[in-house]
């Protein structure tokens, strides 16, 4: 086992040339829902008791919206709060991206291909974006105030890197769950390592997986 | 149930079946029809439905595309996100201005009224929105009030949904006509909503007709059987059909209840209802006019028969006219051979119970009913009945033969008939004809019953060579205004001819009052028993005087018998009567009797007297009745003596004699009654050891005038003597009689000149009053002359 974690401590360490303050590990977290179907497209965050600044290598780094294809990529996308996303248009058409939540309102007037608009989101929360034009298309950032955060991919599955030992909450958020906020979490004593996992309501029974809607 | 008539039984019960089947048949095709009508009404009134229902779909989807254009709508959108509550609000007019909608509202996100209507619909719609999860726009009815209204709502999606547009119209009366005019029959729509108790209500403009219970169960059968259903209202009945309605909430559930009045919907089967009434009634009066007459027909025959039959009974001709091959045909050929034999027999019966074989003549029996028939036609002069008593029948049938005697009644038979062309004659008895007259006045009843004699005095020619004197005799009866019976005249007729032959006339008219006496004779009878039983009998005692002890020295007990209602009633009379009923013997043991204890009672008086007895004839032939008199008078503490008619001897001398010898053996004293009066003959006389002869009363009487009588009695009183006799001489009324008597040697008198029969309690004064005062004194009036004499 201690060969094992110094092998995933190094590696965490190369990835994010995080100082390595405290001991720190890789948490695995699934979520399905309440039929043991894997969930995609939730963000999965983990908050230290005592905090985590976020640090300024995370906040710089690059986070894309693509419009491709009449839709959003991905649909749901998780941001650190004070990043700035990119909104590239890949499409032939013109699109008019918006949100009007209150986290962040904006809105990027019709812009051609090849054309970008970026946006920083600097308050924690949900954004929903959606096309003017295109009542299909619609996603969703995530803007997270902790550097320990993924989203999990087709088989419900994330992997958080260099979580602190220390006590904190897990908390999972997806835009159809049926909860409060779209959103439920757990506290994890300190110490506490090995895989999560999270049975979560999802409304409307099959899930927009694509972004359809 | 019972009927008096055979054919109301028939008609009724052909009747009653064929109209039963009738009422079937009518009551089958009506329910056809009405079911007929209600399928089709149904499949009309569900056609409707979908109809309706489509038009209401093609509504709110036009509805719920601008409900979804202004929910899509960017600008609306950033609005309402951004709580540009005004903006909102003037976009929502604008495009309701543009729709026409009844109402509208906009709920935000959190789903609370942002603008529009604020009245109860949006409360409603607010609380039927919150609990659905919708992504799409949606649609159904909504109830406020339990009046419907239509509602679309479109979420406004940016992505997440930020509220819904919604828009609304009533389902009011108008929308309702505006419906019912796309139907081709004039069906009425309503829109139902169901309230948590599960009843169903709809707007009171609608549903006022109807119970809410019967309207709401109809309504759920209707759901439950997809088809259709009957509900009454005030209108009459009405064919009703459900379909239910989306709802917005998922939950108020509404229907669209359709209905169409039964009337309209037979009225198209009503020429049909009409010809099939038409023929039932038809039917029904041609099936009860068949009935009555197959009833009549087959009844007729019958009732033929009941009649003859009734007929025959009632003795008239009952004969049945056959007019048909069937078995009633049979059976009345059958009757009316059963009928004519009968009548034959009865023919037969009744001429031999009303004709005298022997002589074809009619017969007692038919000269009854022929006097009933002419009895109450008489008129006031009545009519008459003749007894002819032929005499000697006996005699002529003996020696002439049955059918000679035979032929005489009917020769007498035709000579009558051929006199008296009016009278009817029959035979009564072989040897009586009978003639009655009608009518015939009292007067005319003994001049006619002559000239029948007289006719039928000379000589009748029997057959051609032999003739006959015949003697008739004749009892009339005449009868004026009373009505007796047909019989009793007869019989009185017959009685009068009895009375003819008694009293050897030819000729008598029937007495009323011997009749009378006959018939009293067997009330007296009874009453004779009856004073026996009660020992109602006296015995008086009339003296008898010795010359010559010159004193009462013997009495005769006399019988006297005093009815309480008839009074004193003749000894003649009675004693006959108990001599002929066998009562004699009761009557003389009582008489006995009475003496012995009066003797007894004398004799402790000191009084000594011999009593005679009468001893009727009729007891001297009975042993046993002697022996009992022997033993009884065997302690008589006196003399007895029986008073015997030679008569009696006379009849049976043998045993008579016998009997007389018996009692002088024993010591009782015989007297000859009577003597004189009946057939006297010496020898028997000669042979009676009597020891007194009793010279009869008539003779007694006769003796002061009469030299002849007075010979007599001398003679007699010698005669007496002669055979050793004494002499008592019976009613010795006068002085001179007595002393004529007692010149003549008479032994003893008795009678009134005496004294007369009295009863014991007189009978002790008397003797002792005699002896005391003497006869002259006693009896001055017989004694008087006597000293005058000599």
């Amino acid at each position: 086992m201690k060969i094992v974690f110094a092998r995933l401590l190094v590696l965490v360490a190369c990835l994010f040339a995080a100082p390595a303050s405290t001991l720190a590990a890789d948490l695995t977290v699934v979520v399905t829902d309440t039929a043991g179907k894997p969930v995609p497209s939730a963000v999965v965050t983990f908050a230290p008791a005592n905090g985590a600044a976020i640090a300024a290598g995370l906040k710089a780094g690059a986070y894309t919206m693509t419009q491709k294809l009449m839709k959003f990529a991905p649909y749901v996308l998780a941001v650190p709060a004070g990043a700035t996303v990119n909104f590239p248009n890949q499409d032939r058409v013109n699109h008019h991206v918006y949100s009007f939540s209150k986290v962040q309102p904006f809105q990027f007037p019709l812009y051609g291909q090849g054309k970008t608009r970026t946006m920083k989101f600097d308050h924690p929360g949900t954004v929903a974006v959606a096309c003017n034009i295109h009542d299909s298309m619609s996603a969703y950032i995530r803007v997270v105030d902790t550097p320990y955060f993924a989203t999990t991919d087709m088989s419900g599955r994330v992997t958080l890197a260099g979580v602190p030992e220390a006590a904190g909450r897990l908390s999972v958020w997806q835009p159809m769950m049926d909860a409060p906020e779209h959103s439920v979490s757990r506290a994890l004593a300190s110490g506490k390592s090995g895989p999560q996992t999270f049975a979560i309501k999802v409304r409307g029974g099959a899930l927009p997986a694509s972004g359809a809607y | 149930m019972a009927f008096k008539r055979l054919s109301t039984k028939l008609a009724v019960m052909y009747g009653g079946l064929f109209s039963a089947a009738l009422l079937v048949i009518a009551i089958a095709c009506y329910m056809a029809v009405i079911s007929y009508a209600r399928v089709s009404v149904q499949k009309e009134l569900q056609a409707n439905a979908e109809v309706f229902k489509r038009i209401w779909t093609l509504n709110s989807e036009a509805l719920q595309t601008n409900a979804g254009l202004l929910s899509r709508d960017f600008g609306f959108k950033q609005a309402l996100a951004t709580n540009d509550k005004a903006t909102v609000e003037s976009a929502f007019l604008n495009l309701q201005g543009r729709l026409n909608a009844d109402a509208g509202v906009i709920l935000g996100a959190d789903g609370q009224p942002v603008a529009g209507d604020q009245s109860a619909l949006s409360q409603t719609v607010t609380s039927a929105l919150a609990g659905r999860d919708a992504w799409q726009p949606v649609s159904g009815i909504v109830a406020v009030d339990s009046r419907p209204w239509q509602v679309v709502a479109a979420p406004v999606m940016a992505p997440d949904r930020l509220g819904w547009v919604v828009f609304a119209s009533r389902l009011d009366e108008s929308e309702m006509r505006g419906m019912e005019t796309l139907s081709a029959i004039p069906i009425r729509a309503a829109v139902m909503t169901q309230t948590r108790g599960g009843l169903w209500q709809g707007p009171p403009e609608q549903t006022r007709d109807f119970k809410t219970d019967s309207l709401s169960f109809v309504i759920d059968q209707s759901l439950q059987t997809k088809a259709a259903s009957m509900v009454d209202s005030a209108k009459g009945s009405l064919i009703a059909v459900a379909t239910p309605l989306p709802s917005l909430d998922g939950r108020q559930t509404s229907v669209l209840l359709l209905t169409y009045p039964l009337g309209h919907a037979l009225k198209a089967y009503q020429p049909l209802l009409t010809v099939l009434l038409g023929i039932g009634t038809l039917g029904l009066v041609l099936v009860v006019v068949a009935s009555l007459y197959l009833s009549r027909s087959l009844v007729r025959p019958i009732l033929a028969l009941k009649d003859a039959a009734f007929n025959l009974k009632a003795g008239r001709s009952g004969q049945v006219r056959v007019d048909s091959h069937d078995e009633m045909a049979d059976l009345a050929h059958a009757f009316n051979a059963m009928a004519i034999s009968i009548e034959d027999r009865e023919r037969d019966i009744t001429r031999l119970a009303k004709t005298d074989v022997a002589t074809d003549l009619p017969n007692r029996s038919a000269f009854e009913d022929y006097i009933t028939a002419m009895r109450d036609r008489s008129g006031e002069n009545g009519m008459v009945v003749i007894a002819i008593g032929i005499e000697r029948f006996a005699h002529i049938r003996a020696v002439w033969g049955v059918a000679y005697a035979h032929t005489l009644v009917s020769r007498l038979q035709a000579i009558l008939a051929s006199i008296f062309d009016r009278a009817y004659i029959s035979r009564l008895s072989a040897d009586t004809l009978g003639l009655t007259l009608s009518p015939c006045a009292a007067e005319q009843a003994l001049p006619l019953a002559r000239a029948i004699q007289a006719r039928l005095a000379k000589r009748i020619k029997v057959t051609d060579d032999q003739s006959l004197d015949v003697v008739v005799t004749l009892g009339v009866y005449h009868i004026g205004t009373s009505r007796p019976t047909a019989d009793e005249m007869i019989e009185r007729s017959l009685i009068a001819l009895d009375q003819a032959r008694a009293s050897k006339s030819s000729i008598v008219l029937f007495d009323p009052r011997i009749y009378s006496e006959l018939a009293d004779n067997l009330l007296l009878t009874d009453q004779l028993y009856a004073a026996l039983q009660q020992k109602q009998m006296e015995v008086w005692y009339q003296p008898k005087f010795c010359y010559r002890a010159g004193r009462i020295t013997a009495v005769e007990a006399l019988v006297r018998w005093q009815h309480p209602e008839r009074g004193f009633v003749s000894p003649q009379r009675f004693v006959r009567i108990a001599e002929e009923t066998g009562c004699i013997r009761d009557l003389t043991l009582q008489v006995l009797q009475t003496c012995l204890a009066d003797q007894s009672r004398l004799k402790a008086l000191g009084i000594e007297l011999d009593i005679s007895i009468n001893y009727s004839g009729r007891l001297l032939s009975d042993e046993q009745f002697n022996a009992r008199t022997l033993a009884m008078c065997d302690d008589a503490v006196g003399g007895i003596c029986l008073e015997i008619t030679e008569t009696a001897v006379i009849e049976d001398p043998t045993i008579g004699l016998a009997a007389i010898n018996t009692f002088v053996s024993h010591g009782l004293e015989i007297s000859i009654d009577d003597f004189g009066t009946g057939l006297s003959s010496l020898s028997y006389l000669k042979q009676i050891p009597a020891h007194e002869l009793k010279i009869d009363r008539a003779f007694i009487m006769e003796i002061e005038s009469g030299q002849r009588d007075a010979l007599l009695v001398r003679s007699s009183i010698d005669l007496a003597h002669g055979l050793g006799m004494k002499v008592t001489a019976e009613g010795v009324e006068t002085a001179a009689a007595f002393g004529l008597l007692q010149a003549m040697g008479c032994d003893m008198a008795q009678g009134y000149g005496i004294a007369k029969p009295m009863s014991f309690e007189k009978l002790v004064p008397f003797i002792e009053d005699f002896s005391r005062k003497g006869i002259t004194a006693a009896m001055p009036s017989l004694v008087a002359p006597q000293k005058a004499a000599s």
